[in-house]
């Protein structure tokens, strides 16, 4: 048959590509690495090769290898049961036990902890079983006679873990079943879907981690001890080979399989200095041929007629053969002697603290030496151990980017998801952190934190006009423990202007362009070493790229910031400064996009039922800080207040409750959905209450405040030096939520109201309380600065939805450690490494189960900046998630009822290679021809399989990749400066991404790949007068840059503006 | 000590030939399907693969043949528009639509592969839709293209959408009255083209646009039939793609069973009843079929559906694989259930949107035993009958809109 053969060849390598098989690859390769270790250091390395050659030769192997591949086909003959004998008789349990006892009111345990309990029980019962059943094998004449196949291997490899008769097998497996199933029941009773074990690779991790580092020892000829005091507790890998000695007294000893207490009690345990003389039986019933091995132990145990009887009994049991290993979650089925499955158990995972973030403050006060964030040497390479990159204000000049999404474009290791177009609510993400309204990476403005609620609701509705940056720094290695409260991805700090110094500063600048975007920009400021001011205001207004179908509307947007500082310095050694700000945007975007065919017709169109689409808000910002400087000593301490009010109305939903971005993405052409996607598009009347349209307005308040501190003492020698940093922040943030739903009817192209009453689905208040610290040392040792931290967040939070019970108040601690290490081999070579603990906290009022974001990142590279030469820096990175998270936002393509649910999306890893290049030209003349480069590579994969409510991960499976993520990324920049005149041309592109959890290649409902082109041209007409010219997205490619919120979304199409500044100071 | 040695060692070479002969030459169903998590037994495989042929191929022959009897009643009362026996010809037009409606309610309940939505079913086709495409329709365009008059254009069913033909346009043109369901401002108001065509017109017009749509009901109802019998009852028995193996196959039987919660009862029942998605007290206009009041019957029909996918009518079912689990006692309760929310419906004496009407009348009391009879069920489903056989409760079903 045609789909045999791979099926057969899949049972044949089965037991050497599963994961859950003692005899999987990796774990072999692993079993060689360490005989390999074990023969150098005793100066036998060249016995190696013979003696395993001569080992595989034997005729015993080749019976092991028979025995193997005999199981295998006999298991693809007869098949197995969709219900396995674990699950069943776990089942069974579950619901016999709540008939008689009911569902049990167990304490409230972390989810963690149950999993870990849970692991450690089944490990533990598993590994009393199969002593259990061992001693049997070797104490009951009858079952001697099948125990013993497993027994006569006269020579030892891993292959001899599957040379097992096939009634032991079955017996071992029925034992595994019926553990598993006892275990897993009772825990599924008490603790329901939480009882779940510790995996690796989607295989209990005990097992896996016991397979590969002792596992095939156990059957070889490396004789490896343990400690004499440890195999009194666990049975080290000569343990087992003395067991499998051909003298009698060893024959009963060291029966166990991983612990010995179970051989202690019994009096079996045996520990001995040397190997044995040989492995073997002296009472062999079978030789070393498959069929002699089957047959002679039936004839032995139940002489020749009984032979049929046991093929039969062979048959009819050959079923659990297959299956019990799936049920017992754990190794394939052949049991070694006696069988030796692998274990259901599980290590101690690691400990969970119950921790939230909190943010701790960087600080940051440009032109105050030593105050820094990223410290960079004479050439702009940076000097600190971890990544980080600053778009300095040349860039940004240059390019006059108004988006912040294409400022990031060139910082290797950031995505972005479009969404508007315009930036205006960046999707920003670090490493393979969900980029959803960049909720999972720390955003900051002047070292303070700028997201509306950073605990309570870390969704980044508010994010500052680049316009008025003068710097942009990504944190993304162990630097990012240093500004919390999320680590796991990375941290951006954007840099204001800072108060003049050295007398007056001003700046007017206004441009214009197509889709009538206009742009004025202007600050004025003076200032000297003890007093300063500085007032700066831009606003931008755009019509929009859009139109929207039938009678129109606006899409375009209004957005104006105003920023005032005023600084004062009483004495040399204090410096206060006020910083208030206020925000104001009224723009018309929705969360409706396109089909990709109607997008791929007219990428600007958008369709009749977004025309009530608005956002409108307002923010404020007042900051005081004050700068002590004692010299070695100095702190900054800064008080905030953030308060921002806003109200997005926009298309909901059908009142069927249609996902419309499934609707939008899939593009039915027939059925019911074809009815509705004409209502969006307008050409439908809505007929029926399932076909109304919910206008919702979400109208929330959000409040951020705090005061922070942070110490920085320095103390340098000629050879040793420190930079020890202390921080303390304390903060509070609360949002208050008040969703309402207003039915619309699509009635010949126009939304109208049914006049039914405006719902509220949504009336709640969260709020959270920080606390957040942090040590961090930048210890110098000659050319080597060692760079240990630690952070501990502290985050009390509640939630109280009105008509909805409360939810739980949580009160999570969460400690984070760090460390780096940077080498400063020569002046223009330098090598880093770190690690530091990756976090992203619970929002308040999430479910019990619910775990925050936690990995472990690792990092390496080097930066190399030879004189004249090019400056390089390749750093790879390696993200282990132990727990993945997707936070819901209705923008994320979340419904209502989601809002702000956290999802688990279990184990994952993302690593990469991250690398930038840059070099500066001086060509004859007066010309500079700045260049700069930058490239990133990054994968990532889930370990484990499941399901979730979280749109972007849906029905995940092992090893899919997370979604919006794309592989490559890379952006180039030249530009050709003079001092009349600057030329500058800039490329990104982005590989394709994943619109959902899956595998590449992207797919049509997926994200193509997409290559900007900008160019920026200045002609300084005069000393203060400079003309501007700048084009974005010159060969105008439209493309799909995100399916979410609902349906695809184009990036912007060309713009070009043309401006003039006017005044003394650059932007 | 040893017996025999290594002369025999051909011999097990040869078996292990034969036994990888045997496997190569093993029947398909015996595969273990790649992405099947649970592994596939006999039982399954037997479930699945009567699903096709033993279960909805066989309702949709009932449905099929209901459809000559009502394209002939629909002819009687064609001839009959404007003589004395108008009215009773007409009668008979809807008597013998509900007879097909009520066919049509069975399979209804079994969206299963090309019948399910394109948006949410593995492998939907919308066929569904094309049949019925309730609660998505639209009285007012039936009533327009009612006096556009372009059903026997060769594309007309093909470029309209699915809420002007199908069982659900069928009871609008049988059951209407004489005036129409658009706004004034539709221009088949404002121009006068309804008051033109007079109530004879309109009827005559009616007629000739009920035979239209049953003839497509005829070819749609041939094409889903035809969708299960050249392929998909395969591709279900064998859990082939689209399905991830066996077990994904009989998580998509198990998802069409969950028609019983999110349409029968939540959308039939809790919506009118006033427990869900209701903005008055009741809402005895949501009820499906309203114009002929076959909405109880429709029920009746979708549970007697639910019973048949379950046990598998004559042949395998979740009641056998139950049993082999070691859970009768379960498939016994869903049954019983079944028969108790049988009986709740029989309870109830009077069309369903006047039972829902009033919360303070008894009947009223009866609907909603019968809407909880009903989540009994469900919650079976969810609990119990998933964790049993491992199967994944649809999304959509995963709260409970009560």
């Amino acid at each position: 048959m045609p789909d045999a053969a791979p099926t057969v060849l899949d049972a044949l390598l089965g037991p050497f590509l599963d994961p859950a098989s003692r005899t999987w690859w990796p774990t072999l390769l692993c079993f060689v690495g360490v005989a390999l270790a074990v023969a150098w250091k005793r100066g036998t390395l060249r016995n190696v090769v013979p003696g395993a050659l001569a080992v595989l030769r034997h005729p015993s192997s080749r019976l092991d290898l028979q025995l193997l591949a005999g199981r295998q086909l006999v298991r693809l003959l007869l098949g197995s049961s969709g219900v396995g004998g674990a699950w069943v008789l776990a089942t069974h349990l579950v619901r016999r036990l709540d008939g008689w006892l009911g569902v049990p009111a167990v304490p409230e345990l972390p989810t963690p902890a149950i999993a870990l309990l849970y692991s450690v029980v089944l490990f533990v019962a598993w590994d009393l079983s199969r002593f259990v059943a061992h001693l049997l094998m070797h104490r009951v004449p009858l079952l001697w006679h099948f125990h013993q196949v497993h027994h006569s291997a006269e020579v030892m490899s891993p292959l001899t873990f599957h040379r097992v008769h096939p009634v032991e097998s079955v017996l071992y497996q029925a034992r595994g079943a019926l553990v598993t199933g006892l275990v897993t029941g009772v825990a599924f009773w008490l603790w329901r879907d939480d009882a779940v074990q510790l995996t690796l690779l989607g295989v209990p991790a005990a097992g896996l981690l016991l397979n590969a580092a002792f596992g095939n020892l156990r059957h070889s000829h490396v004789w490896l001890r343990f400690p004499a005091p440890v195999e009194r507790w666990f049975l080290s890998p000569a343990q087992h080979q003395l067991h499998h000695s051909d003298a009698p007294e060893h024959r009963d000893v060291n029966l166990g399989t991983w612990l010995a207490v179970w051989d202690r009690l019994a009096g079996t345990l045996c520990i001995q200095d040397a190997p044995p003389a040989r492995f073997g039986v002296h009472d062999r019933n079978h030789g070393d041929d498959l069929l002699s091995a089957w047959f002679g132990p039936l004839r032995a145990a139940v002489g020749a007629r009984g032979i049929a009887l046991g093929a039969v009994l062979l048959l009819a049991l050959g079923s659990s053969l297959a299956q019990a290993d799936e049920a017992g979650g754990g190794e394939d089925s052949g049991a070694e002697d006696a069988g030796e499955e692998e274990a259901g158990g599980e290590e101690a995972g690691e400990e969970e603290e119950s921790g939230e973030d909190a943010p701790p403050p960087p600080w940051f006060e440009p032109g105050v030496p030593g105050m820094e964030m990223i410290v960079s040497d004479e050439s702009g390479t940076p000097r600190v151990a971890g990544s980080a990159h600053e778009i300095g204000a040349e860039v940004l000049d240059r390019y006059e980017y108004d988006n912040i999404e294409k400022i990031l474009s060139q910082v290797p290791g950031v995505t972005t998801r479009g969404e508007d177009g315009f930036g205006l609510r960046p999707n920003i993400g670090i490493r393979g952190a969900n980029s959803d309204r960049s909720a999972k990476i720390t955003l900051m403005e002047d070292g303070v934190l700028l997201a509306p609620a950073p605990y309570a609701a870390p969704a980044a509705y508010y994010f500052p006009m680049s316009a008025r940056m003068v710097g942009v720094e990504v944190f993304k290695g162990p630097a990012a423990t240093r500004f919390g409260p999320h680590t796991v991805g990375g941290a951006i700090n954007l840099r204001t202007r800072d108060v003049p110094r050295e007398g007056p500063a001003w700046l007017a600048e206004v441009s214009g362009g197509n889709h009538l975007t206009l742009r004025g920009h202007g600050f004025v400021g003076t200032g000297d070493a003890t007093r300063g001011a500085l007032l700066e205001a831009v606003h931008l207004h755009s019509n929009g790229f859009k139109e929207i179908d039938g009678v129109g509307g606006p899409t375009g947007f209004d957005r104006t910031e105003l920023m005032g500082k005023a600084r004062i310095a009483p004495a040399a050694a204090h410096d206060l400064e006020l910083k208030l700000g206020f925000g104001h945007e009224l723009s018309h975007e929705t969360y409706l996009g396109l089909t990709g065919a109607d997008l791929a017709a007219t990428p600007d169109r958008r369709y009749a039922a977004s025309a009530l689409g608005r956002m409108r808000w307002n923010r404020t910002q007042a900051e005081l800080a004050w700068l002590a400087d004692a010299g070695a000593l100095r702190v900054r301490t800064v008080a905030y207040h953030h308060y921002l009010s806003r109200a997005w109305t926009k298309l909901n939903g059908f009142g069927a409750g249609i996902d419309l971005h499934d609707l939008l993405q899939q593009d039915p052409d027939s059925g019911s959905a074809a009815v509705y996607l004409d209502i969006l598009r307008g050409v439908e009347d809505s007929a029926t209450a399932d076909q109304v349209l919910l206008i919702g307005t979400n109208d929330r308040r959000f409040h951020s405040y705090g005061l922070q501190s942070t110490a920085l003492w320095s103390v340098q020698g000629d050879r040793v030096g420190s930079e020890l940093e202390l921080g303390l922040r304390l903060h509070a943030d609360d949002v208050h939520r008040v969703h309402t739903e207003d039915p619309h009817d699509m009635v010949g192209g126009v939304l109208v109201q049914t006049g039914e009453p405006v719902e509220t689905i949504l009336d709640s208040d969260t709020r959270a309380r920080a606390l957040a610290a942090h040590v961090h040392d930048d210890l110098r040792l000659g050319r080597l600065h060692l760079l240990p931290g630690l952070r501990l967040e502290v985050v009390h939070g509640s939630r109280a939805d009105i008509g909805v019970d409360p939810h739980p108040t949580t009160t999570r601690a969460t400690l984070l450690p760090g460390a780096g290490a940077l080498w400063q081999a020569t002046d223009w070579l330098s090598v880093l490494g770190g690690a530091h603990r990756g976090f992203s906290p619970v929002s308040p009022g999430q479910d019990a189960e619910v775990r925050p974001e936690l990995s472990w990142n690792y990092e390496g590279g080097v930066r190399v900046h030879p004189a004249g030469l090019p400056r390089v820096e390749a750093i790879g990175f390696y993200n282990d998630y132990r727990n993945i998270t997707g936070q819901c936002t209705l923008s994320g393509g979340c419904s209502g009822d989601q809002l702000d649910q956290q999802f688990n999306g279990g184990a994952a890893e993302v690593y990469g290679l991250e690398s930038v290049a840059g070099v500066e030209l001086v060509p004859p003349g007066a010309f500079t021809v700045p260049i700069e480069a930058s490239y990133a590579w990054t994968k990532s994969r889930f370990l484990t399989g499941f399901v979730s409510g979280f749109p972007q991960f849906g029905a995940v499976e092992a090893g899919d990749a997370l979604p919006y993520s794309p592989e490559h990324q890379a952006g180039g920049r030249i530009a050709l400066v003079h001092p009349r005149f600057e030329v500058g041309a800039g490329a990104s592109w982005r590989s394709a991404m994943l619109d959902e959890a899956g595998l590449f290649p992207a797919g049509e409902g997926d994200i193509p790949d997409l290559l900007l082109l900008d160019a920026a041209v200045t002609v300084n007409a005069t000393d203060l007068v400079r003309f501007t010219a700048t084009g974005t997205n010159l060969a105008n490619d439209r493309s799909v840059v995100s399916w979410r919120p609902y349906g695809a979304r184009p990036n912007a199409p060309l713009q070009v503006m043309v401006g003039v500044e006017v005044g003394p100071s650059e932007r | 000590m040893a017996t025999v040695v290594g002369s025999a060692d051909w011999r097990s070479w040869v078996a292990l030939g034969a036994l990888a002969g045997l496997a190569f030459a093993q029947p398909l169903a015996c595969d273990r399907g790649a992405g099947d998590s649970g592994g596939a037994s006999a039982q399954v495989a037997a479930l699945l693969a009567q699903v096709g042929p033993g279960v909805v191929v066989p309702a949709l022959d009932r449905a099929q043949a209901t459809l000559p009897p009502l394209r002939t009643a629909i002819e009687g009362w064609q001839a009959a528009i404007g003589t004395d026996g108008e009215a009773a010809a007409r009668a008979a037009a809807q008597d013998a639509w509900r007879d097909s409606f009520l066919a049509w309610q069975q399979v209804e309940l079994m969206q299963i592969g090309p019948a399910g939505s394109s948006l949410t079913v593995v492998g939907g086709q919308d066929l569904r839709d094309e049949i019925y495409s309730w609660p998505t329709v639209n009285a007012c365009r039936v009533d327009q293209e009612t006096v556009e008059a372009e059903w026997d254009a060769a594309d007309f069913f093909s470029a309209n959408l699915v809420n002007v033909y199908g069982h659900d346009a069928l009871e609008h043109l049988l059951f209407a009255g004489d005036d129409n369901a658009c706004p004034g401002e539709v221009e088949i108001n404002s121009d006068g083209s309804w008051d033109t065509l007079g109530a004879d017109g309109v009827a005559a017009n009616r007629a000739a646009y009920a035979l239209a749509v049953v003839d497509q009901l005829s070819a749609d109802t041939d094409a889903l039939e035809s969708a299960w019998a050249s392929g998909w009852s395969d591709v279900l028995a064998d859990g082939a793609d689209p399905y991830d193996g066996q077990q994904a196959a009989l998580n998509a039987v198990f998802d069409g069973l969950f028609y019983l919660d999110t349409h029968t009862k939540d959308r039939k029942l809790a919506q009118p009843l006033g427990l869900d998605d209701c903005a008055e007290t009741t809402c005895p206009d949501d009820v499906e079929a309203l114009l002929s009041d076959a909405s109880l019957d429709a029920i009746v029909e979708n549970l007697d559906a639910f019973r048949t996918l379950f046990t598998g009518g004559d042949g395998a079912g979740f009641d056998d694989l139950l049993v082999d689990a070691g859970h009768g006692d379960l498939s016994d309760r869903i049954l019983g259930q079944v028969d108790t929310a049988l009986a709740a419906a029989d309870a109830i004496d009077v069309p369903l949107s006047q039972a829902v009407a009033d919360p303070d009348a008894a009947v009223y009391a009866d609907v909603v035993a019968l809407h909880d009879a009903i989540s009994a069920i469900d919650d079976d489903l969810k609990g119990d009958l998933a964790t049993v056989l491992a199967l994944v409760v649809p999304a959509e079903a995963a709260g409970d809109a009560d």
